[in-house]
């Protein structure tokens, strides 16, 4: 029972970190070009949802179950997950590589949208400063 | 030192492929967009139909890769004693014999 707990989660970090990690760097290098602002937020939203919880499992899982299998005494899966501490340098490592070829910063960074920037369309005149036309 | 299991190792090694395809196809489709082809002027594909396109062309890629893993996996789990680390370096390494493979079938059938 114990044992198949700890095997899920190690499973679950050793697939589910580099499928989360490569669908939001996918997610993040393609930047589509939306139509209005409010959905190339979401899309960005979701993204950085991706890519912060394949990080905070990437480093959570490993800690946790080596803390769990020593307090079982389990030594297969401290073994095993104390390797999962040295795979969450390498995709740390991994992540790191991707962020300094990126443009942008991988999270935070949201995709062009056609919508216009609101447009300014009341002129006030600033003492010494700018001029408004016809007045 | 024990040896890993043979099964379990050839299945963490495929386990590996279907995470990275998956992974790959879902981003790919999510930041697809919505493009449509209804206006289009000449050929066009939506981003599902370029989806499956390039899993048809992936195919055979990915069957060798797949005979690939199946066979390095039995040389990794005799020399390791963990399957998951066993099975992970057989799909790490399967990559670049892959390649080396891909590159000679292209040399040869030039």
């Amino acid at each position: 029972m114990r044992r198949t707990t700890l095997g899920a989660l190690f499973f679950g970090w050793l697939y589910g970190v580099p499928f989360l990690l490569i669908v939001g760097l996918i997610r993040r290098y393609t930047l589509p070009t939306f139509a209005t602002r409010a959905e190339a937020e979401h899309f960005a939203t979701v993204t950085d949802r991706y890519l912060g919880t394949a990080l905070g499992l990437n480093v959570a899982v490993p800690v946790l179950g080596l803390l769990v299998a020593v307090m079982l005494r389990d030594r297969y899966w401290r073994t095993h997950f104390l390797g999962a501490l040295a795979g969450m340098l390498l995709f740390l490592a991994a992540y790191g590589i991707a962020a300094t070829q990126s443009a942008a910063p991988l999270i935070g960074t949201v995709p062009p949208a056609l919508e216009p920037v609101p447009e300014v369309t009341v002129c006030i005149p600033t003492s010494g400063g700018r001029t408004c036309p016809g007045g | 030192m024990r040896e890993a299991s043979y099964r379990t190792t050839a299945l963490v090694g495929l386990g590996w492929l279907v995470t990275v395809v998956t992974a790959v196809i879902a981003g790919a489709v999510q930041s697809a967009g919505e493009q449509t082809c209804d206006d289009a002027t000449s050929w066009c594909l939506t981003p599902g139909e370029a989806a499956v396109l390039g899993l048809a062309l992936a195919s055979p890629v990915l069957l060798a890769m797949i005979l690939i893993v199946l066979v390095l996996a039995g040389p990794f789990a005799r020399r390791l004693p963990s399957a998951p680390l066993a099975g992970t370096l057989t799909a790490v390494v399967a990559v670049p014999v892959a390649g080396a493979l891909g590159g000679l079938v292209l040399v040869v059938a030039r």
